[in-house]
């Protein structure tokens, strides 16, 4: 676990995202659909990381938008990496995108794929408060079905909960 | 006395009188045989006093007076028989006083030995008596003794019993707490024991309930069980009746007494 | 002194009448059963030790207890070699024997007997002339037989499960396999072999045919296959989820779950007319249908809530009421055969374990102990529940009776299994 993490904490690092998270609260809470209550369970989940410097999302590597524990609510980190991908493929409409939602083996495997799909198609509304076109996403979901990291503890959940961002020519 | 005899008497009489008369009258009277009569001979010797002197001296006046003295003889005759009439009806009468002295005498006789075989059956009867009535006194003595001695007896055998009895009841009622306790005790012995054998069938509704009578050995053992209330499901009963055969043996007093307590149990399901 | 003696006298009576003691307590125990191996007449071994089959039935369902065939005191193999003695004093309740003899090239007489032990008599007798590729399935009959006549209720060892497992192979591919077997896990046989994964199968209720959710095409699309030709149809490709299959009773309806509008709800497809019907409306997550007995209404989980919880609405729409008030997460619920109970997992503390809730009392007993659990469904005879679970760091599959006591796991040889779903009743042959 430790090892991923330190893997993705330099790439963080590279990001700028101090005003992004304030700007985008209003779409934070239109994404998550069950309102307030969201992202304030589950202490200690996801992935941690400071927020600070300045910088520019390295797309290539940031693929990956991670989640709390039965949660669809895109944070500020994450959030940056889905505007990072916006302004991408706003600037490049010849690329369409795939959104896939996945969860961790928790819970049974049918919520598990509604649950996929409410990150896609959270990742998939930023997307398109960022400006992307909606014809342009198709958000689905593998549920737990398809885990990348293999155990069953945090460190191997953390990485499952996720919305892989995936361009495909058009 | 018969009618032959008399007149025999009668013309017997009659002879000797005209004998007397023929011979004259010196025979002393007493010789004629009749010594032995004892009384009642007066009128015989009356008869016989007739004077004979006279009869001579006065042949002539007999002769003479033979037509009297015919009618006189006659007369005599009449007399005569009518004498010995008299005479016979006399030596009947005799006879008859004789044959009735006779009579009474061999009736005294036959009394008197009536009498002494009497007496001697009588003596030999009280004899007879006497020893009965010893031995009955004897028997009685006896029994008396024998009856004391039973008595005694009974009343010991009572004494005996009612001692016997009073420590069967004693026994009884130490058995009866001592029952009790080991009620107490071996109860719930007996309950865990069918308990962990009772498999409850799970689909079993609540509300199913049998009863079963249970006969066992004084060893615990089981003999029979019947089912006295069936649940109305046979898979309950079923387990119920295997719950109490798989018990066996249930745990009993030792004591066979107070296991006797035990020997019947009716046992009632009634899952909770 | 009157008064002790009196109480004496009647305590002596009531002494005399008959002690009565009252039972409310048993144990929880399976009923013990000898089952003698069955005598063989040919040449070699026996194709299959029915005995032993029919002992790990009787031991899974938790209503018996097979004993141990060291202490018996005789092996008897029909009527005539039965001393119930022997058997009552291994307290065995009931005793199964029976032979197999070879009757010609591949045919078999397999004979069986059951008896009541305590009552010495005879409950089922039984003869069967088959192959050999038959003999499993014979002795899940006679396990079937022998658990009806001891429990009153239909035994559910003839039947079968569908599962998927899935197969490392070389190159670190993965294979999703859809697989049918007896329901003590033997007889595997795979009905589709795909890369991508194999979700929820689902069986008709007449047995024949399986739904289920397949990725093949990149996303989850529900398809409808019989097992006899192999033969499917894909029912549901909607833009979205397609998935969560559920038949109807009477076999004419699926219930599933589409995001076509937009979120997934629950709708009613009547796969011979294609009719479409929205059962429930609500932003929240609403999925894993399950249709009670009777057929007129639906159990299904919704984090409407906040977490998700079991609803219960009626087929022809309404406002879903909810079901479980107990523990933190609540899902995929399904009906027992007598629409009493609902088999669910049910979490607390992120620990997800297989629970039965009685609807009527309202009361959820917890089954098993381990941390992740899932996808519990009842056998037919709702008498025991199977699931699946993770032992040694992969996927098996596991029974539980439903009263929680007996938990056994069934032998597969490899691979990650998962997703079980119990069978109706077979038909007898």
């Amino acid at each position: 676990m430790n090892k991923k993490i330190l893997l993705l904490v330099p790439l963080i690092l590279v990001i700028g995202l101090s005003g992004c998270g304030n700007k985008n609260k209003k779409s934070d809470a239109s994404v998550d659909e069950r309102g307030v209550s969201t992202g304030t369970a589950e202490n200690g989940e996801g992935v941690a990381g400071e927020q600070f410097g300045g910088g520019s999302v390295d797309r290539a590597s940031q693929r990956r938008v991670y989640f709390e524990f039965d949660r669809a609510a895109v944070d500020d980190q994450n959030r940056a990496i889905v505007s990072a991908h916006a302004a991408y493929l706003v600037d490049n409409p010849g690329i369409a995108l795939t959104l896939e939602g996945h969860a961790d083996e928790r819970g049974t495997r049918e919520y598990n794929l509604a649950l996929g799909e409410r990150r896609a198609r959270a990742v998939a509304k930023l997307m398109q408060a960022y400006g992307l076109a909606a014809d342009r996403i198709t958000a689905t979901s593998y549920g737990e079905e398809r885990p990348v990291a293999l155990g069953h503890s945090e460190s191997a959940w953390q990485l499952n909960r996720r919305v892989e961002i995936l361009y495909e020519d058009r | 006395m018969n009618k032959g005899h008399g007149r025999a008497f009668l013309y017997a009489i009659l002879v000797h009188v005209l004998v007397l008369l023929v011979l004259g009258f010196s025979f002393d009277w007493r010789l004629t045989p009749s010594s032995n009569r004892q009384s009642d001979d007066k009128k015989v010797v009356q008869a016989t006093l007739v004077d004979g002197g006279k009869v001579q001296k006065e042949i002539e006046r007999i002769k003479k007076k033979e037509a009297a003295q015919k009618s006189a003889a006659k007369k005599e005759k009449a007399r005569l028989e009518s004498l010995i009439k008299q005479a016979a009806l006399a030596e009947k009468k005799a006879e008859k006083r004789r044959k009735a002295e006779e009579k009474r005498r061999i009736d005294l006789k036959k009394k008197k030995v009536l009498e002494k075989k009497r007496k001697n059956q009588k003596a030999k009867k009280l004899a007879k008596k006497r020893k009965k009535e010893l031995a009955r006194k004897k028997k009685q003595a006896l029994a008396k003794k024998k009856r004391k001695a039973q008595a005694k007896l009974a009343a010991q055998r009572r004494h005996r019993q009612a001692e016997k009895a009073m420590q069967a009841q004693i026994r009884k009622e130490q058995l009866q707490r001592q029952a009790q306790s080991e009620l107490n005790k071996y109860q719930p012995l007996i309950r865990q024991r069918v308990e962990g054998f009772w498999i409850r069938p799970p689909g079993a509704k609540t509300g199913l309930k049998a009863i079963l009578r249970v006969r066992l050995t004084r060893g615990g053992e089981v003999l029979t069980v019947r089912v006295v209330r069936s649940s109305g499901n046979a898979i309950f009963d079923r387990s119920v009746e295997n719950a109490v055969k798989k018990a066996t043996p249930l745990p009993l007093p030792d004591n066979p007494e107070l296991a006797e307590f035990f020997s019947v149990i009716d046992f009632e399901f009634d899952p909770q | 002194m009157i008064l002790l003696g009196v109480g004496l006298q009647l305590w002596a009576y009531q002494a005399m009448a008959i002690l009565k003691i009252e039972i409310t307590k048993g144990i929880e125990a399976g009923v013990p059963i000898a089952i003698v191996p069955f005598g063989w007449q040919g040449e070699g071994k026996p194709p299959q030790d029915l005995a032993k089959i029919i002992g790990a039935d009787l031991n899974r369902s938790g209503r018996f207890e097979s004993l141990d065939k060291e202490d018996f005191l005789s092996r008897p193999y029909d009527q005539a070699g039965v001393k119930f003695k022997d058997w009552r004093l291994i307290k065995a309740e009931a005793l199964a024997v029976g032979k197999v003899q070879r009757v010609g090239k591949d045919r078999y007489q397999v004979q069986f007997q059951l008896f009541d032990v305590f009552k010495g008599k005879q409950l089922a007798g039984y003869r069967y002339v088959i192959k050999a590729k038959q003999m499993r399935k014979v002795a899940h009959q006679i396990s079937d037989i022998i658990y009806e006549k001891l429990t009153g209720e239909p035994g559910a060892f003839d039947t079968r499960i569908a599962y998927v497992t899935v197969e490392q192979r070389g190159s670190g591919q993965r294979r999703f396999l859809l697989q049918v077997a007896d329901a003590d896990g033997y007889e595997p046989v795979t009905v589709l072999d795909s890369g991508e994964p194999i979700m929820s199968p689902a069986w008709s209720p007449d047995g024949k045919r399986l739904a289920y959710v397949s990725f093949e095409k990149r996303r989850s699309m529900v398809y409808v296959q019989t097992l006899a030709d192999g033969s499917r149809k894909r029912l549901a490709d909607f833009r979205g989820l397609n998935s969560a299959p559920a038949w109807s009773p009477d076999g004419k309806r699926l219930a599933l779950v589409l995001s076509r509008d937009g979120n997934p709800e629950i709708y009613i497809l009547s796969p011979r007319s294609r009719q479409l019907r929205r059962l429930t409306h609500h932003h929240a997550i609403d999925t894993e249908p399950a249709w009670s007995p009777n057929g007129r209404h639906i159990v299904f989980t919704s984090d409407r809530s906040g977490k998700p919880q079991i609803y219960r609405i009626s087929v022809g729409g309404g406002k879903p009421q909810r079901v479980t008030f107990e523990g933190e997460y609540n899902a995929r619920a399904s009906y027992a055969a007598d629409g009493q109970s609902i088999t669910l997992v049910s979490a607390t503390k992120g620990r997800y374990r297989i629970a039965v809730l009685h609807l009527r009392r309202n009361t959820m007993h917890v089954l098993t102990q381990a941390t992740l659990d899932e996808s519990p469904s009842f056998a037919p005879n709702g008498r025991m529940i199977l699931y699946a679970t993770e032992q040694g760091g992969r996927g098996v599959l596991a029974a539980v009776s439903a009263d929680g006591r007996v938990k056994q796991v069934l032998r597969f040889l490899k691979g990650d299994v998962r997703e079980p779903a119990w069978s109706p009743y077979n038909r007898k042959f």
